[in-house]
């Protein structure tokens, strides 16, 4: 019986760690795509063309593209809409933006902050940087592929509901 | 509806939602628009009908181009055209905002348009400058436009030129400047990296709208 017990409420304090996690998550990403979507769009740019690995002509298209991906796929973590769709698509994201910075690193760029969030709001070093997306990274599979990360999430809200249709 | 239907509508009705959230933001932050008035940074006859009001950052190579454009609208339009310089320094290219605060201090001793001159022909200059000898970079432009460097050195130390600075780009904000150069002709943003032909076509079309005769 208390072993029964323990297990539940191992199960319950998962779920609601990963709710945290998906929460903050999420948060992070809409707040990362929205200050960047309400400055002009020239911060991003500078930040991007930085990194010094992408090609100019294509730096504007994908400044004006990321920070969408970041809101949307943001808000959708956040809310918990297509959990493993949006995670898979922000570990994407943030993965690719890992391999800029690590290149950043190791050829020793002269930049004094990452840019992540536009280049005007939150400023993190390279190295702060690194460490902070390689801990969103982790965090995002686990979250993606955890069958307890429907806390309070409008995936879970339908799920239910289908169960109930199917009842 | 099914509800797989629904959990679609959902998803979209969320990207919507994100969607007008932004654009009201940038609506609200667009409805302020007042322009606090620098005669230091006002060219042309200061009476004139049109006014152009430039939004640009010195280590912008688009506001260095557009700078001799500007220039040449005089000639077509020398009574009827003021430009009026507001400061937009992108804070992340390099040494853009000293440069600001360089050409403000210049503008203390009226000599804001040429030493804005120099800073735009010397970019590569004080752009790739190490930051101990920035200061001595400015002075020696100060130099050429025969400034009183004891009184620039001051004011450039001093950092008082900051406020100015902010204040150009909390205007810039408001009227929704997305890049540099920003051009925004009697109030109306227009497309920035324009020809001189196209600017004079839009100089002139706004002349009659002022009642001012067309050349």
């Amino acid at each position: 019986m208390n072993w029964e017990i323990s297990i539940q409420s191992k199960e319950r304090i998962s779920k609601f760690l990963l709710f945290l996690l998906r929460v903050v998550i999420g948060a992070l990403f809409v707040y990362s795509g929205f200050s960047k979507l309400i400055r002009p769009i020239e911060y991003f740019e500078v930040a991007v063309a930085q990194y010094d690995v992408i090609p100019d002509f294509l730096t504007h298209y994908l400044c004006s593209m990321v920070p969408w991906i970041e809101l949307i796929g943001g808000a959708y973590l956040f809310l918990g809409y297509q959990i493993p769709i949006s995670g898979g698509v922000l570990v994407f994201l943030t993965g690719v933006f890992q391999v800029a910075l690590a290149q950043a690193l190791l050829r020793k760029l002269p930049m004094d902050e990452c840019g992540c969030f536009g280049g005007n709001s939150i400023h993190l070093s390279l190295y702060q940087s690194f460490v902070m997306d390689t801990m969103i990274v982790i965090g995002l599979i686990y979250l993606s592929t955890s069958e307890n990360s429907f806390l309070l999430s409008l995936d879970n809200a339908f799920l239910e509901r289908k169960s109930e249709d199917a009842n | 509806m099914t509800l797989k239907m629904k959990h679609k509508l959902i998803g979209l009705a969320i990207v919507f939602l994100l969607i007008g959230l932004v654009s009201s933001v940038r609506l609200l932050r667009g409805q302020n628009k007042s322009l606090e008035i620098e005669p230091w940074k006002i060219k042309g006859n200061a009476s004139a009908s049109v006014f152009i009001v430039e939004f640009s950052d010195f280590a912008c190579p688009y506001c260095k181009v557009i700078q001799p454009v500007l220039e040449s609208l005089f000639d077509i339009f020398p009574n009827d055209l003021k430009i009026v310089y507001k400061q937009y320094p992108i804070k992340s290219h390099h040494h853009s905002y000293e440069a600001s605060e360089a050409s403000e201090c210049a503008g203390d001793q009226g000599r804001f348009w040429e030493y804005k001159n120099l800073l735009f022909d010397h970019v590569i200059e004080w752009f790739t400058t190490k930051n101990n000898n920035l200061e001595n970079v400015f002075i020696n432009y100060a130099r050429q436009v025969n400034l009183d460097i004891e009184k620039f050195k001051t004011c450039y130390e001093s950092g008082n030129k900051r406020d100015i600075i902010e204040r150009n780009i909390k205007e810039g904000d408001n009227y929704l400047v997305s890049g540099t150069p920003t051009l925004i002709l009697n109030g109306t943003k227009i497309i920035t990296h324009t020809s001189k032909e196209a600017l004079n076509k839009l100089v002139s079309e706004a002349l009659p709208r002022t009642g001012v005769k067309t050349r």
